[in-house]
């Protein structure tokens, strides 16, 4: 894959992308469409989470990352949903619900108890309620519609057909205390994940390509501090 | 690692002594960290003993070279377990295109680390994108992408030289010191390699760095063989090998610049446990009692001074640093030999003595001499680098806030040493340039660009959320705080990160317009057993990797003496 000058991604079929290019280009899409670096962070972390567990769809990705871009106080919106009661008409970013969701610790479910969200991508939340899961060794459930996520200490199970569980669209999702009854899964962990639509993960590139800093006259004068000749 | 353990690691105590880690404040400063040397905990250390304690087997299955030394190039290095190799792609590069910068598109040789021996398709699909680097993709079957560029100069001597049967000049040799350098040594997924995630499950590799020091080693063979190969093709009648003194003199280069240095302020968990290594090595030396003279270590002293001697440099202030350097050590051996050695002393008096009396420089060379003369006491703690980032990533947002502003104010006291509203402690930012895709300073009152900088000012970042913080009910949790101030979401992570990781932050201002980027880079450099410091501006500069360690085929037979060689190793 290229990145030539103005930005454009050239891409080769089958192109296979390592955790840490998916990590680390949607950390910078995420600051690219005006996230705080600290949920930039969290976004590129999430999507590493997904694409090792199989279920990374970079479209999602792009859905709620375009959302971010046209609607600039989104972040804001969201955080004042996650501590009203009437959120549900509300929509909130998956990023913003997802991080205040592990912070909250073992507080979680007495802070969330009976409450419902609207949630754009609800396979996003997934891997903060594993992280959340995972540390603090709860027993949990994610629902939406016609699909529920369980957590269990590390370990995920799904119950509900694959289509429910990438859904992109604005969904209400709530969280219990529930114990698993469908099977662990997935059984083994991905390493990468093989890019199937490259128009999405150029979207992802040009949303990232907005945090770099254009060269000037100014900025090729102090430059690197490089020599001009390196034959020696 | 809990709290627990870091309140346990803070003082160290053999033989009924303690001693006490030094303060971060003390050492995470920019001008002590640029003052490290490498120690026998440095990486590539780690690695040759590996290597040697495990009897690894090396081969070059593959050299299809032309007579001018363009071709391909396989080594492999089987261990107990498991087989990695070097495929060497070398072919010729007009002056004109050669340069060490990122914008380079073509070097004298691009390489790349394989999981296993490659097939014929595997060395056909790698020749198409290796030597293409960032441009070209490979898999996860390969661990590591690294190009170098010759010191043609050299190349060409010790061609010249070894082809009519001589050895090439000592003099010559000893300024450069090198026949290629790297420009890249690329690993953890980039350009679609494996994962380190995936990387450090593999025998040997677990250690930092391990597959990028491995890449390095056989280079330096490559390297070597491929001189010699070159000037027996031009006069086969004539020619030479290189001597055994002369051919160890050789390392492999390496070109560092700024696309280095926001590593260790975006690894601060790894940052700690690198310095947690060496202050604990540190400890656990200066514990210990001395009551006769350390014949191995004025050895080294000695060895130590003579290698500094010989680095040149067109750097001023380098230059000067190494003379001081020299003095110092020599003050050293003379304390060392004048000193009344008794039974109720430790060394931590000989590094007091230090203290007061030699630069940061030699303060640090010191205990560089001090951990490598005591290998038993302190090789075990190499087992302390391993780090998963993700344990740290999770923030607590129960914590509440008036516990944030007293963390805060305690672990970052330092941050309230800097005038932000004065321009020189905000005269720079750091940036990624849209023409070179890597890391550049910028120059906050003359360039534009500013509002897209990297979060790398920890210092300014630290004092604004201070401001926030006191600004909040102190009852209230941080959870809350985060959600009406997202833009501290990244500060808030490395404070509570610092909480049990002392050493996890540089305790100085990046932004400064005094801040010197190869501070940075020096002390990575160190941590890799870099040495032959040569800087070519405040922002880069080039070192040497590998002087003077044995060849694979020496391995069995070589002692673990051979980075501050006396003249029986050379």
């Amino acid at each position: 894959m290229d990145v030539s000058n103005n930005g454009t991604y050239l891409i080769n079929l089958m192109v296979r992308l390592s955790l840490n290019e998916i990590d680390s280009s949607v950390k910078k899409a995420a600051r690219g469409v005006g996230m705080t670096w600290g949920l930039a962070e969290e976004a590129g972390n999430s999507a590493r989470w997904l694409a090792q567990h199989g279920i990374l769809e970079i479209s999602t990705l792009v859905s709620v990352l375009s959302m971010h871009d046209n609607k600039r106080d989104w972040v804001g919106i969201s955080a004042n949903a996650c501590l009203t009661n009437t959120s549900n008409a509300c929509l909130i970013s998956p990023f913003v619900l997802g991080s205040f969701i592990t912070d909250l610790g073992r507080d979680l479910i007495a802070v969330f108890s009976q409450r419902e969200f609207r949630v754009l991508a609800p396979i996003l939340i997934v891997p903060f309620l594993s992280r959340l899961a995972q540390t603090y060794e709860l027993t949990l459930a994610l629902d939406w519609q016609f699909c529920r996520v369980f957590f269990v200490g590390g370990s995920v199970s799904v119950d509900g057909d694959k289509r429910d569980l990438l859904i992109s669209e604005p969904i209400v999702i709530s969280i219990t205390v529930a114990k698993a009854t469908a099977s662990s899964w997935p059984t083994k962990l991905r390493s990468g994940m093989i890019l199937t639509n490259e128009n999405d993960w150029i979207k992802i590139g040009e949303f990232g390509y907005r945090t770099y800093v254009p060269a000037s006259s100014k900025s090729r004068q102090f430059g690197a501090g490089a020599g001009t000749d390196d034959n020696d | 690692m809990s709290k627990d353990q870091a309140l346990n690691l803070s003082r160290v105590s053999l033989n009924g002594s303690t001693v006490s880690l030094r303060p971060p404040e003390k050492i995470m400063t920019l001008e002590r960290l640029g003052g490290i040397f490498p120690h026998r905990l440095s990486f590539l250390r780690l690695l040759m003993r590996r290597l040697k304690r495990e009897n690894w087997q090396f081969s070059r299955p593959v050299w299809r070279m032309n007579a001018d030394g363009y071709g391909i190039a396989v080594y492999t290095a089987e261990g107990p377990e498991q087989t990695y190799s070097l495929i060497a792609f070398s072919n010729a590069l007009d002056p004109e295109n050669r340069t060490d910068r990122v914008i380079a598109t073509a070097w004298d040789a691009s390489f790349t680390l394989y999981n296993g021996i490659p097939s014929e398709d595997d060395i056909t699909r790698l020749e198409i994108n290796v030597p293409r680097q960032e441009a070209g993709r490979i898999s996860e079957r390969e661990l590591v992408l690294s190009r170098a560029n010759k010191s043609v100069r050299m190349f060409d001597h010790v061609v010249d030289r070894l082809s009519v049967g001589l050895q090439p000049d000592e003099d010559l040799v000893r300024r450069v010191g090198y026949l290629f350098r790297t420009t890249a040594v690329y690993g953890s997924g980039k350009m679609g390699a494996a994962d380190y995630q995936k990387t450090r499950t593999y025998h040997g590799l677990k250690g930092p760095f391990q597959a990028e020091m491995l890449v390095v080693y056989l280079i330096r063979e490559f390297s070597l063989d491929l001189v010699e190969f070159v000037a027996a093709m031009r006069m086969p009648s004539k020619a030479v090998v290189l001597s055994h003194a002369m051919r160890r003199q050789f390392g492999v280069g390496n070109s560092t610049g700024l696309g280095m240095a926001p590593y260790l302020i975006n690894h601060p968990s790894i940052l700690n446990q690198w310095v947690l290594v060496r202050e604990t090595a540190l400890a656990r030396v200066l514990s210990l009692p001395i009551d006769h003279q350390n014949y191995q270590l004025l050895a080294f002293v000695s060895s130590f001074r003579q290698m500094v001697s010989q680095w040149q440099t067109d750097d001023v202030e380098q230059t000067s640093r190494n003379r001081v350097l020299c003095d110092d050590l020599e003050k050293l051996s003379v304390f060392l030999n004048t000193w009344e050695f008794t039974s109720m002393i430790q060394w931590n008096e000989a590094y007091e003595w230090s203290e007061c009396h030699l630069s940061i420089d030699g303060q640090e060379a010191f205990i560089s001499l001090l951990i490598e003369i005591n290998g038993p006491t302190v090789d075990n703690l190499e087992t302390l680098y391993e780090v998963n980032e993700l344990d740290s990533f999770m923030i607590n947002g129960l914590w509440r806030i008036g516990d944030m502003v007293a963390a805060l104010e305690s672990n970052y006291a330092w941050a309230f040493n800097f005038n932000f509203d004065k321009p020189d402690e905000m005269a720079r930012f750091w940036y990624v340039s849209e023409e070179k895709l890597e890391p550049r300073l910028g120059e906050r009152w003359q360039e534009e660009g500013s509002e897209r900088e990297l979060p790398l000012g920890i210092a300014h970042s630290i004092r604004e959320l201070h401001t926030a913080l006191s600004d909040f009910n102190t009852d209230d949790t941080l959870a809350r705080f985060l959600l009406f101030h997202p833009e501290h979401r990244h500060s808030c992570r490395r404070l509570q990160l610092h909480q049990t990781r002392p050493y996890s932050e540089i305790c100085d201002n990046i932004l400064s317009a005094r801040m010197r980027p190869i501070d940075l880079l020096r002390f990575k450099l160190a941590f890799f057993g870099a040495l032959r410091f040569d800087p070519r501006s405040d922002r880069w500069l080039r070192v040497s990797l590998y002087q003077n360690a044995p060849f694979a085929r020496e391995l069995r037979e070589s002692d673990d003496t051979w980075m501050f060689p006396t003249t029986a190793h050379i």
